[in-house]
């Protein structure tokens, strides 16, 4: 039975490792901090393997894990808090025209604050559904599409107003 | 379900259709072109989210430290080691690959305690030859004497196993050796960035042994022939 577990372990990580590191670095903007919420996440996930009886909810369940291991670091839990997830600060950076000119997509995910870009993200990286979002994210189903809906709002306009500028005046930003 | 509806429903996933809206886009040539736009944005969201490479070898140093407990991926050589002993490999493949993965991360770990040991570079003045043998014999690796000055010269801890940390007075500013015993055999020469630091990595008598320098300061050919000047 611990082989089993073993083997499926090693399969799932090696299914998912990058898709979770991705996840991972978008929230902690750093590969050796991303690595680590990852390796310590994932050990996490061994220690009650057998817990998740649904196969189709293993996915969802280690996004989870990483998400809860990366706010576990406090500071960043409050920077994350404090950006306020209301209409408010979209609005604010629609109307950003100098953060607007020389938009690249980068800077665009870097820049919507965390809280409203994350259940796009997990869409996005690990194509959840709403109601997985939902369960990841401790909401409802409505509040995980509602989110999401926003979120895409944002991008997509802010996407719109880089089209808008000359390739020329495009930065290319190294992460 | 109106347009709006399905306008609301296409932002919050433009992927998963549900019959009726899949229907009200048959129908609507503006909504199909709404969720073409939404295609394509999450199309580029998702290349620069996946743009960054994964590193090397992660999942087998992810499995190594959830099976076998090393505190950090640091921390990883003992449990490797444990692990190489306690599991029959089931391929030549699989092998290759862990041994890998444990080099590099022992490679990493000897980087990071290079550049995060700022305190080593302090000029402890002149490392006697004699002392120099008779601490680096004691992890039983032959190091020839490095040709410049050995200004600095610790035991150092680094995942787990005892180390030599040394630094000479290079031709273009200081440089670090590290010696670590345990290595799985692997003597092709490696090359490893991090921070503005870079390490050259080679392997002798079971020890992998690193020159480090900021990348800036030594250029990487230079830093390898510093490496092999001491490590033959």
């Amino acid at each position: 039975m611990l082989g089993r577990s073993a083997a499926h372990f090693d399969q799932v990580v090696r299914a998912y490792s990058p898709e979770l590191f991705h996840f991972a670095l978008w929230l902690a903007r750093d590969r050796h901090r991303a690595e680590d919420i990852l390796q310590e996440a994932l050990a996490r996930a061994w220690g009650s393997w057998g817990r998740v009886k649904d196969e189709g909810a293993r996915r969802a369940w280690l996004y989870t894990i990483v998400r809860n291991e990366f706010y576990r670091n406090d500071e960043r839990r409050r920077r994350v808090q404090e950006e306020e997830l209301d209409e408010a600060v979209l609005a604010e950076l629609r109307d950003e025209r100098d953060f607007t000119r020389g938009l690249e997509i980068r800077q665009i995910l870097d820049r919507v604050p965390a809280a409203i870009m994350e259940p796009l993200v997990l869409q996005n990286l690990g194509g959840l559904s709403c109601e997985e979002i939902a369960s990841v994210l401790g909401v409802s189903a409505g509040a995980a599409a509602t989110r999401i809906s926003r979120a895409r709002s944002a991008v997509r306009d802010l996407m719109r107003k880089a089209e808008e500028r000359p390739a020329a005046a495009r930065k290319e930003v190294v992460r | 379900m109106n347009e709006i509806e399905a306008r609301r429903a296409l932002l919050s996933d433009p992927r998963r259709l549900a019959p009726e809206l899949a229907e009200a886009i048959a129908r609507d040539a503006r909504l199909a072109a709404v969720r073409e736009e939404l295609l394509r944005a999450d199309d580029d969201m998702k290349r620069a989210l996946t743009a960054a490479p994964v590193p090397e070898g992660l999942a087998e140093r992810i499995v190594l430290r959830a099976r076998y407990g090393a505190g950090s991926r640091w921390g990883l050589a003992l449990a490797a080691a444990a692990a190489a002993l306690a599991i029959a490999l089931p391929s030549y493949l699989d092998r290759f690959h862990r041994a890998r993965a444990l080099e590099i991360a022992r490679d990493e770990a000897m980087l990071r305690h290079v550049a995060e040991s700022t305190g080593e570079l302090e000029d402890d003045g002149h490392v006697e030859p004699a002392a120099f043998r008779a601490s680096v014999a004691r992890l039983g690796v032959p190091l020839r004497l490095p040709g410049y000055r050995v200004r600095h010269l610790a035991n150092c801890v680094i995942a787990g196993v005892e180390s030599r940390h040394f630094v000479i007075d290079g031709p273009r500013g200081p440089v670090s050796y590290v010696i670590l015993p345990g290595a799985l055999g692997d003597a092709a020469m490696r090359t490893l960035e991090w921070d503005g630091m870079r390490g050259v990595f080679t392997q002798r008598a079971g020890a992998t042994i690193g020159a480090f320098a900021t990348a800036g300061s030594v250029a990487r050919p230079d830093l390898e022939r510093l490496l092999l000047a001491v490590a033959g």
